[in-house]
């Protein structure tokens, strides 16, 4: 399957993810400067099982941007759950459309913003795209599409897997995370090519983590993008922490 | 075929919709509309077709697709009566509606898988210490094969109460293909809009749109151009001679594409928020119809412009507006307790 038809099996309403403090905002607009315009807390229908890996999320996102960057969550904005569209998985409640996290101290991630402004909020950008893709197969960004430049799209059509080399999504990914943490220079074509081979071995070197294969293994998978996460909310450049391989060759 | 499932294509054991009615989001999405109740149980009304003088309308109700006769009650309100038994194959999605040559045509896709890779989920010695925070998701398995499910295209045609399976062309590259609504012209020729997924292989979702015929060789299709929005509606309407594509694109805006103007897109002057589609008058795609806060708006579009002079055709609490082709015209207009048929 592929997506569903309109209607939410198992439904849950649900104003929050994560902890109740952490409410959905409904973005309606943007100020001057591209960031999003938010309303008050308000309520979705979600499918009880996505909700559930929501929440997931929203607990181990608060975990990294408090611990690494002392920034603990304190909303999540929002532009949708459910849209009756062929072939969706939003038509029966299983995708988010995200625009926005705010912090307690006033900082913020924003979606339509945050990826082509400053150094620190590509990281934060980056970040939370990282961590979705430890949580959801499908995470689309603004470098997957311009139909993503001001949300991030996730789903749980497909299951946490590993780096997909052939998909778009995960190449761009790791394209920005190589120009982000590692300057790499790479544009972000969301082609796998020679290029982002190397600069993707510097990175995993970087970390040292290139005893592991992020390819092949769902769990390297999982700790290539926790250390790309641990780094954007720490904003600092990739080697600052490390595994156990070894440094760099 | 022997993957034909027989079944009535109508979900069983459904339970009262928990949480109701949704309201209508702002852009970018379009609201989860929900109409009147079909069978006690609240239902999507997702598209309609009138085929030999009859109305029948695709409606899902609690995540199951089914096909229903309309029956009027006079006033040009209908209701739905019963539910035309469709046998479509194991993973059929339905789209839309569609008319040809007297026969029902349930248009949409066919679940298939498109390709598959290896994963390992053994955790390696010594990994488990490398992270801070150990993730829930991953099993502590070995390896095994994982199948990435795509989609081509599938048309249902109930000819004298029998489904007939007809599988237009698909490209083989394109993870996900599927008929998103068709139509047949002055000449008996069946034109079908295609949506695919092109290079990208994540989502389900459209991203581009194709006109071609219900069996034509794929290179003989028409490119739609540009990509469309995430929350992109997209539909078809053909007339007697002419036809029209109405889409929302990428940068937000709705464009509408007509095969008398070999399909280039120009954008739909006074367009405004909401959900647009062409309806036939005088057996041509000559106006537009336009859902936006529960009210639905008709307008001319006059070539070479394209300027729209709008009018209100409805006002009260409408939900959708869908665009009644096959034999005549006019808007099926839903809201929260009928369905009302509306001269264009
Ligand atoms: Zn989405």
């Amino acid at each position: 399957m592929s997506g569903c038809s309109c209607g939410v099996s198992n439904p849950v309403s649900k104003d929050y993810i994560g902890s109740t403090a952490w409410e959905l905002r409904h973005r309606t607009g943007y100020a001057s400067n591209g960031t999003g315009v938010h309303g008050g807390r308000h309520t979705h229908t979600f499918n009880e099982g996505f909700w559930n890996q929501c929440d997931d999320f929203a607990e181990d996102y608060n975990y990294y941007t408090s611990t690494y960057g002392s920034k603990p969550v304190d909303w999540f904005g929002d532009i949708g759950i459910v849209a009756c569209k062929a072939n969706s998985w939003h038509a029966c409640g299983r995708a988010f459309d995200l625009t926005a996290v705010y912090f307690t101290d006033g900082g913020y991630v924003d979606c339509n913003r945050s990826w082509r402004w400053g150094l620190t909020h590509k990281r934060r950008y980056l970040g939370l795209a990282a961590q979705l893709r430890r949580e959801f197969g499908t995470v689309l960004t603004a470098w997957y599409n311009t139909a993503h430049k001001n949300h991030i799209h996730f789903d749980n059509g497909s299951a946490f897997t590993v780096i997909r080399t052939s998909y778009r999504s995960d190449t761009t990914l790791v394209q920005a995370s190589c120009n982000y943490l590692d300057s790499a220079g790479l544009s972000i074509d969301g082609v796998w090519g020679p290029r982002t081979e190397a600069a993707y071995q510097n990175l995993l070197r970087a970390f040292h983590l290139q005893c592991y294969d992020p390819k092949t293994s769902t769990w390297a998978a999982s700790v290539f993008l926790e250390k790309i996460v641990q780094h954007c909310y720490a904003n600092k450049s990739a080697g600052y922490y490390v595994g156990s391989c070894g440094g760099p060759t | 075929m022997s993957d034909i499932s027989r079944r009535q294509f109508l979900g069983t054991g459904v339970t009262a919709m928990a949480g109701g009615i949704i309201a209508a989001t702002s852009i970018p999405h379009l609201a989860f509309a929900v109409g009147p109740e079909v069978s006690g149980i609240l239902g999507v009304y997702r598209s309609a077709v009138r085929v030999g003088g009859r109305i029948y309308a695709l409606i899902t109700v609690q995540g199951a697709d089914a096909v229903y006769l309309l029956e009027g009650h006079g006033t040009g309100r209908f209701e739905p009566t019963s539910p035309v038994e469709v046998d479509a194959p194991r993973g059929f999605f339905a789209t839309s509606l569609a008319a040809h040559d007297g026969d029902l045509l349930v248009c949409g896709g066919r679940a298939e898988a498109w390709k598959s890779y290896d994963v390992d989920d053994a955790l390696p010695p010594g990994l488990e210490a490398e992270f801070d925070r150990l993730p829930r998701n991953i099993p502590r398995g070995g390896r095994r094969r994982e199948t990435v499910m795509g989609s081509v295209p599938h048309i249902v045609r109930i000819s004298s109460g029998r489904s007939v399976q007809v599988s237009p062309a698909s490209t083989a590259e394109r993870a996900h293909e599927f008929v998103l609504g068709a139509g047949s012209d002055g000449h008996g020729l069946l034109l079908v809009l295609l949506g695919h997924t092109a290079d990208l292989h994540e989502s389900g979702e459209a991203v581009e749109l194709e006109v071609g015929t219900g069996d034509a060789e794929v290179g003989k299709r028409m490119a739609i151009r540009g990509r469309l929005s995430h929350a992109a509606y997209a539909s078809i309407t053909v007339g007697f001679s002419d036809a029209a594509v109405v889409a929302e694109m990428d940068d937000g805006v709705p464009r509408i594409a007509q095969r008398s103007g070999g399909w280039e897109t120009a954008v739909l002057g006074g367009a405004t928020r909401g959900r647009h589609v062409a309806v036939l008058r005088d057996g041509e795609p000559a106006a537009i119809a336009s859902i936006a806060n529960g009210v639905v708006r008709i307008r001319e579009f006059l070539d070479p412009e394209r300027t729209m002079l709008g009018s209100t055709l409805y006002s009260r609490e409408a939900i959708d507006v869908l665009p009644l082709s096959g034999d005549g015209s006019g808007v099926l207009i839903v809201d929260r307790h009928w369905t009302e048929l509306v001269e264009v």
